[in-house]
């Protein structure tokens, strides 16, 4: 197996919510950087610019 | 003249140790192996305006997500910024941050993750290079394998045997060949 083999596995599982078992605890706050923050982070990202896409098409039907 | 023989043309054993062990920025202990410290450092240096940019246009160009995050880790790798490992272990933040952003600049780029596989015996004979991946459906095959077994030839020392007593040779043709004459015929 290859790094970028590895490196896609790697990817593959972060996406789909898994993170390795040991490396949560190596912290006792915990990680920063999960799944969920990413979760978060697209839903801020990508809500936002979904509700200005929403304002821009209200204001055109308005014209 | 000597040839030098290939064998011979090695490092001897322990030479490595007669170099300097720091000469590669690998061959130092990493700035960083903190998980967390890591990600923050990719992803403040890959959020730069002529960064980010870049990956947007290799995206475009129809890299895949995962061949960015390998070559932002080898990177950061060989300059000694973190170790190998660690960097697998954060290739999936990166991987989905680079999604993010290239989602919210109205991009859909291709993660490049393998996709689950069930493994058939058919998978592993296609692994092997006996058949093609897309000849999952049987109907296209089996005429192939019907021309196959029609062109193969029957006749001659490279002909297919086929058992039946028509095409055995008469008795007596078999025993000129067993070095019979015709006054010693076998006796059955």
């Amino acid at each position: 197996m290859e790094y970028r083999d590895v490196v896609r596995q790697s990817i593959k599982r972060f996406m789909a919510g898994e993170t390795p078992e040991q490396l949560s605890s190596l912290k006792e706050e915990g990680l920063k950087y999960t799944p969920d923050y990413f979760d978060e982070l697209e839903e801020e990202l990508l809500g936002e610019k979904a509700e200005k896409k929403d304002d821009k098409e209200s204001e055109d039907g308005d014209d | 003249m000597a040839t030098i023989n290939a064998r011979f043309d090695g490092p001897i054993p322990g030479e490595n140790y007669t170099s300097d062990v720091k000469n590669y920025p690998w061959h130092r202990p990493p700035e960083i192996v903190d998980h967390d410290e890591a990600v923050e450092y990719v992803l403040d240096d890959i959020s730069q305006p002529e960064k980010i940019s870049m990956i947007y246009t290799l995206l475009e160009t129809g890299a895949s997500v995962s061949t960015i995050v390998t070559i932002i880790n080898l990177l950061n790798v060989s300059n000694g910024k973190y170790p190998i490992d660690l960097s697998i272990l954060i290739a999936g933040p990166i991987g989905r941050f680079i999604e993010i952003m290239a989602k919210k600049n109205d991009l859909d780029p291709k993660l490049g993750v393998p996709e689950d596989r069930i493994f058939t015996p058919e998978y592993f004979r296609f692994i092997s290079g006996e058949m093609q991946e897309d000849s999952s459906d049987e109907d296209e095959t089996m005429p192939e394998t019907a021309q196959d077994d029609s062109e193969a030839p029957n006749t001659g020392l490279m002909g297919t045997p086929t058992g039946s007593s028509e095409e055995a040779a008469p008795a007596g043709v078999q025993s000129a060949m067993l070095g019979y004459s015709d006054d010693e015929e076998v006796t059955e």
